[in-house]
């Protein structure tokens, strides 16, 4: 029998007890010839498979796997045995029995490779190593002597985990040599001490404690322990262990001569990532600034890179040591007040105080390093600081005042213009792109041109189609991409239907074409179960369900009319098709487009329509309502003349109520018109179509259900809290139904039966569900529906994302952000709703949405009603609703000193806030009232 | 072909810190040796705290990765930094190549001899950065580039390297970002308190909207919204990367690519210079940007690049325009010419000097199609007769290319070119040309 059906027998019949007299009688020949057959029984034995009772498990035995572990060892090479498991598992007992007649020559190298990339084996602990070095196995490395001994005080008695330092005296060179390798390796010394924090009594122990303790007793040396420790935690270490070599140093408390010994090494860590060893550096430093030999010099080079710091702390003491140089030795004063004006760029108060006294104090009025220094500088200082320089900055102050035109009003020419498809190519190429989200206006172009070009696609175009059709088919069946939206597919299914209806009108050509939908209905028949039904009848676009958000429906309706038009070879113009981006009618076009549909009497869907008067560009008239006055006639001159015209009224018989009522809600949202009290929709509220809730931010008790395994048992309990909340009620419709008695005593009195109206496209704009599906993607489609009313859909993000604090989800987040982007492009105008967004918005979790925020008031502050945004913002703060650090963080970066116009608008919003929160204990007032005091300081100098 | 170059090097880096000074020795290894030379470089650093700073900014760009899972990262050796030229420029991408950063020690930083030109890769593992950590304002530096074996040495402590490979990754990244900085323009400067303040508008965590760069009331601002003069920077969280050296640079400029591909923020620290370029978003490595591909379709005689290499190889530059009048090179083919040496790894480009820089790297022209695996599509459609023209005139070219179970349309006017797959329908050709394209030119080429 050769080796091979030795090993074969061995490991199937599990026959452990033969592995290791089989693998010793093998030459080294022998042994390299099992790898193959070794590598075909590891892959089978681990892997998993159903055991027969319903539990997956690896096919091997425990034994077959402790044999091959041993096989794997004595036959591979290093570099199949690092392929063949992640992470092996030794111990004194597996070597000793292997290694009396075989020790593979890769060990070292192995073990110490894991040890240099963070790893060690299992079961390979600090004694281990010292067992194999001793036996001459291993050489280890610096890694592994660090990675093995960081764990190897800390053992389990019981449940308790003790700390044994006494441990370290076992072997001769521990505290000699290898101790110093913990300060050379990342190996987690920090991570195994968290526990055992000096100064805890009840956690006394861990590595701290025992370097302090042999260092006391003289068995390590001190000096080398503190000089160590600071060189440990500049080595570019992560920031916690970074800083637990600073804790020890701390720890250490070294003398002010050890210090002044380590000056060079302390000066270095200045320039670390981590503010904890800077700081920690710079306390130190402190505490020997009076000392003779202090390195001032050395110092105050640095000085300018830690005044610069992002953190507070390390700048203060910046200032308190260049305070106590200046004390000592008056000469450095003109170099400090030049280094302190770097301090002047923190919006601190207490910082930019102390900087300022440095600079009135020691500073030249002549030197123009420092001139410049203020100058660059003034942008950033508070009134404080100002008044205390005034006599450096004096030419400098304007520099920053009023260079910000905002708020201009756009022409529709400055629009870049949409350009109609032209032909059928165009149509093939905009087809490749029309499911992928590309531009907002890439469905209404495609729909525009497929109800126009569909008749010119001829059999030969079908070819060229194809590429489009397999990507739909990909789309429906669930291939999307993160960037797409609901919209795409729903645009991917009525891509699909089209391109049914087409094919259809070339059965001999269509082959390929039809394949493609066949085969994609074959390979997805467990999911879609109309496979059955003929091709001919299969349909892809359905209408929105359940799940699905209200605000697609008016895009259902739309793709639903066109459809039909193919279906039925009706000839029909759109009229909601943008001309400019990314959503707005030229009104002139529309009128052309009105009187296209009156001469060639098409038929005009309510939708269409409806989303058409949405997007007419109201800001200049004129030429438009002359030529509707020319050129149409009857009830739609009478209606585009009321939209385009400021001072025209509606005039009657209103037959397309629904128009008139969204014409007038487009026109002019807060106007009210007696002429169109007699319509039906005259009786709802009419914040429902203009998104002007009433609301309210409340503090509110609250419980919901939560799992409680604290008993061991899992049950459901009742959990009390507290949650902050904006909130509006959309009030109901009047019940215009009457049903049962009523309506017999009204059929009986001869009345006729009341209807209900249509819902217009405004009252789709809800989001119901608690997640969100897609509407992220699609929200820059969505606000292109109706730009000219913005406010509803401004009521559902609010209701849907920014109701609560912090924002809930990515998606939510990405909604808003993007629905912002919408408002700062657009310029809406802004009711009590839009103003309600704003301020939920400023006080946003996300700071590119609370950023965007600012600039959109930045932006409209000239139109905007800051004592009404200034109330709300109160109205929320008086119950904490966000942190009020937020708000005033944003203030201070995005909002002050911007403009002096802004300036002032930001006066009048905090002074209404202030008024609305200054009976109630707000955490972060403080900060608050500085950048109100701030601002009227401001104000009063200009 | 495998996707790493495994590289052999006689002596490790290292950085030795002894009595005259610290020394920074730069091992080298060269698949296509031009000339054999021990040492390239061997001076004293003039500002050695600021290049060390630099060059532990460098190796935090070299540790980063803004777009790879955990997983991926851990499937990434340890990168190298390239070093060469007579300027002494350090470079190196982050893992997922989207991020470049250079530090460049310019003739006034550094007092030494260049005994010879050429191109070697430093790895800077962990001894070697906390020795750079050490590096004081008052210490005197050595720095030799070369191959002389050395350890790092602190008192009697020593630290020796170990061998890396060079990923296949970077010298595609090289490729795109060279000619995306050769289109860059300068937009902005700062000078070193409004660049603190800059930054200090950096969001926290990780962005993933577009941030624009721009300046209000004399002070430059980072902001979500898009206004007309702003600089658009994608993954802004990236620009962290810079905030160590910011305190002590001079001035900071900003250069950004016409379409807002690339930008590039470029501190000046006296004679020390370093340079940090970020692509289009954090997602995207320069490795995966075609930039170059449709430089590449065209056919050049290979003595042309021959002759270009040897040019620049004297001139340690490459100037396109000079080159083409001395040499009697055809202007027309000039970027494909630029675009071969890139593709190579041989060009480099200063934005400030406006010219390319040679680097003396182990590549070959067979290597050029491996690594851009579009080109190498295009070439396979091309072979197995998938590409059917089916008009062609003067002003437009219309094919069919077979794709996956469909033929797709590509449509050729002038420099517009169109395709129905699903690559060119989500770029738009922003993002280089299709295979199915750079076919269909090929052919009618």
């Amino acid at each position: 029998m050769n080796v091979e059906a030795q090993f074969t027998r061995i490991i199937e019949q599990s026959k452990d007890k033969e592995i290791i007299p089989f693998l010793r009688g093998c030459t080294p020949q022998e042994r390299k010839s099992l790898v193959p057959v070794i590598k075909k029984y590891t892959k089978y034995y681990t892997e998993y498979a159903d055991n027969g009772f319903g539990y997956w498990r690896m096919r091997g035995s425990d034994k077959q796997r402790e044999m091959l572990r041993v096989v794997h060892f004595v036959c591979y090479s290093k570099k199949d045995y690092e392929a063949s498991s992640s992470l092996p598992e030794f111990n004194k007992a597996f070597f000793e029995k292997i290694f009396p007649w075989y020790v593979p020559v890769w060990l070292g190298d192995y073990l110490n490779g894991l040890a240099v990339r963070n790893m060690v084996p299992f079961g390979l602990d600090y004694d281990l190593a010292i067992w194999l070095e001793t036996g001459g196995y291993l050489h280890p490395c610096t890694e592994l002597y660090a990675h093995t001994l960081v764990p190897w005080i800390f053992e389990w008695q019981g449940s308790n985990r003790c700390c044994l330092p006494h441990k370290l005296e076992k072997y001769p060179g521990t505290l000699s040599t290898h101790i110093w390798t913990l300060f050379q390796v990342q190996a987690g010394i920090n991570f195994v001490d968290r526990n055992n924090i000096p100064g805890d009594k009840g956690k006394a122990g861990g590595w701290m404690l025992a370097l302090a303790d042999y260092c006391q007793r003289g068995l390590i040396s001190r000096e080398r322990l503190l000089k160590e420790s600071l060189l440990a935690s500049n080595k570019n270490f992560d920031k916690t262990l970074s800083s637990w070599f600073m804790d020890l140093f701390e720890y250490m408390e070294p003398s002010k001569e050890e210090l002044l010994v380590l000056r060079e090494d302390l000066l270095n860590l200045f320039s670390s990532p981590h503010s904890k060893v800077v700081n920690t550096s710079l306390k130190m430093y402190k505490s020997i600034v009076e000392t003779h030999g202090f390195p001032v010099h050395e110092f105050m080079e640095y000085a300018a890179v830690l005044l610069s710091s992002e953190t507070k702390t390390t700048v203060t003491q910046s200032l308190q040591v260049m305070e106590k140089i200046i004390k000592k030795d008056k000469s450095f004063g003109p170099e400090a007040a030049r280094l302190a004006a770097s301090a002047l760029i923190h919006k601190d108060e207490a910082l930019q105080t102390r900087a300022a006294k440095i600079i009135d104090k020691w500073g030249d009025v002549d030197d123009a390093f420092l001139r410049d220094a203020l100058m660059f500088g003034v942008g950033s200082m508070l009134s404080g600081s100002r008044e205390m320089l005034s006599r450096f900055t004096d030419d400098a102050l304007s520099f920053q005042e009023d260079m910000l035109p905002v708020d201009q009003p756009k022409v529709l020419e400055d629009l870049p213009q949409i350009t109609p498809i032209q032909d059928v190519d165009e149509l093939v190429f905009l087809c490749a792109q029309v499911f992928d989200n590309n531009q907002p206006w890439h469905i209404d172009q495609f729909l525009e041109a497929v109800l126009r070009l569909h008749r010119e696609i001829s059999a030969a175009d079908l070819e060229k189609f194809e590429p489009a059709v397999q990507r739909a088919l990909k789309t429906n069946f669930g291939d999307w991409r993160s960037t797409q939206g609901m919209l795409d597919l729903m645009m991917a299914q009525f891509f699909l239907d089209m391109m049914l209806v087409v094919s259809e009108r070339f059965p001999d050509k269509n082959k390929t074409i039809m394949s493609l939908y066949d085969d994609a209905l074959k390979k997805n028949a467990n999911n879609w179960n109309r496979l059955n039904t003929r091709l001919l009848n299969v349909r892809f676009l359905s209408a929105p369900d359940k799940h699905l958000s209200e605000v697609y429906k008016p895009w259902y309706t739309l793709m639903k009319a066109v459809l039909t038009c193919v279906e039925k070879h009706q000839q029909r113009i759109l009229l909601s098709t943008p001309t400019h981006e990314p959503c707005w009618i030229d009104p002139s076009v529309l009128v052309k487009r009105f009187r296209e549909v009156q001469q060639g009497k098409f038929f005009m869907d309510p939708v269409d329509l409806e989303i058409a008067l949405c997007r007419c560009w109201l800001h200049d008239t004129s030429a438009a309502a002359e030529l509707a006055s020319q050129s149409l006639e009857g009830e739609y001159q009478r209606l585009m003349l009321f939209l385009l015209d400021k001072s025209y009224r509606p005039k009657g018989p209103f037959t397309a109520e629904h128009v008139w009522m969204t014409a007038s809600l487009v026109k002019d949202p807060q106007s009210v018109y007696p002429e169109l009290a007699g319509l039906s929709y005259s009786i709802n509220p009419r914040s429902i179509y203009t998104g002007q809730f009433a609301w309210e931010t409340v503090k509110e008790n609250y419980t919901y259900m939560t799992s409680d395994w604290s008993t061991g048992k899992y049950k459901q309990v009742e959990v009390k809290a507290t949650r902050k909340q904006i909130r509006y009620k959309i009030p109901a419709k009047p019940n215009l139904v009457e049903t049962g008695f009523k309506k017999i005593v009204s059929l009986f009195k001869g009345g006729k039966e009341k209807k209900t109206d249509e819902s217009l496209i405004f009252e789709h704009m809800r989001i119901p569900h608690i997640y969100l599906t897609k509407e992220d993607q699609d929200i820059r489609r969505i606000y292109g529906l109706m730009p000219a009313n913005p406010e509803p859909l401004m009521a559902a993000i609010l209701k849907h994302s920014l109701s609560q604090n912090p924002l809930t989800g990515e998606l939510d987040k990405r909604m808003v952000i993007w629905h912002l982007q919408c408002i700062h492009e657009q310029q809406p105008r802004l009711g009590e709703m839009g103003h309600l967004y704003l301020s939920a918005c400023l006080l946003c979790s996300d700071k590119t949405a609370a950023t965007y925020a600012a600039e959109i008031w930045i932006q409209r502050h000239a139109s905007l009603d800051h004592y009404l945004l200034g109330k709300m913002l109160g109205t929320h703060q008086r119950i904490e609703f966000a942190p009020m650090k937020r708000l005033t963080d944003l203030l201070v970066a995005k909002m002050t000193g911007v403009s002096t116009s802004c300036d002032a608008a930001l006066e009048i919003l905090l002074s209404a806030m202030l008024v609305e929160i200054q009976d109630a204990p707000v955490k972060g007032m403080k900060k608050l009232l500085e950048i109100h005091m701030e601002l009227q300081k401001r104000l009063k100098r200009m | 072909m495998s996707d790493t170059i495994t590289y052999a090097y006689s002596t490790p880096s290292s950085l030795v810190k002894g009595q005259q000074g610290d020394e920074l020795f730069l091992a080298n290894y060269s698949e296509v040796q031009k000339k054999v030379n021990p040492c390239f470089f061997w001076g004293r650093l003039k500002d050695p705290h600021t290049t060390a700073r630099c060059l532990i900014a460098l190796s935090n760009v070299v540790q980063s990765s803004f777009s790879l899972s955990p997983f991926d990262l851990a499937k990434m050796k340890d990168p190298i930094v390239t070093a060469g030229s007579e300027k002494i420029r350090f470079e190196g991408f982050s893992h997922c190549a989207g991020v470049y950063a250079r530090v460049d020690v310019l003739p006034g930083g550094h007092d030494g001899e260049f005994i010879d030109t050429g191109t070697t890769n430093v790895d800077f593992n962990q001894p070697m950065i906390s020795s750079l950590s050490r590096v004081g304002k008052t210490e005197n530096v050595l720095l030799s580039v070369g191959s002389k074996e050395v350890g790092i040495t602190a008192g009697n402590r020593k630290v020796v390297e170990r061998k890396v490979p060079l990923p296949v990754k970077w010298i595609k990244g090289l490729t795109s970002v060279q000619l995306f900085l050769a289109d860059t323009e300068h937009r902005f400067s700062f000078n070193r308190i409004l660049a603190l303040q800059l930054f200090q508008s950096l969001p926290p965590g990780t962005i993933k909207t577009d941030y624009y760069l721009l300046v209000r009331g004399g002070k430059g601002q980072f902001t979500p919204v898009k206004s007309a003069d702003a600089v658009c920077v994608g993954g802004i969280h990236r620009l962290k990367l810079l905030t160590p050296l910011l305190p002590m640079a001079d001035e900071l400029k900003v250069f950004a690519h016409p379409d807002m591909q690339s930008t590039t923020w470029q501190l000046y620290f006296g004679a020390v210079r370093y340079s940090f370029t970020i692509s289009r978003d954090s997602w995207r490595g320069f490795s995966g940007e075609g930039a170059a591909l449709e430089d590449l379709l065209e056919d050049i005689p290979q003595h042309w690049i021959d002759l270009t290499d040897k040019y620049s190889y004297a001139n340690h530059e490459f100037n396109p325009t000079l080159f083409a009048m001395e040499e009697g090179v055809d202007m027309d083919k000039l970027d494909s010419i630029t675009a071969r040496l890139s593709a190579m790894g041989l060009l480099g480009f200063d934005v400030d000097d406006n010219k390319f820089f040679y680097r003396q790297l182990p590549y070959k022209l067979e290597r050029i199609l491996s690594l851009n695996p579009r080109l190498k599509d295009a070439e396979k459609l091309l072979e197995e007769d998938k590409v059917e023209i089916v008009s062609q005139s003067a002003e437009k070219t219309e094919a069919r290319v077979h794709g996956s179970g469909v033929k797709h349309t590509v449509i050729i006017e002038g420099e517009k070119s169109r395709c129905t797959c699903t690559w060119f329908a989500k770029h738009q050709g922003e993002r280089g040309l299709c295979k199915h394209v750079l076919a269909v030119k090929k052919k009618i080429s």
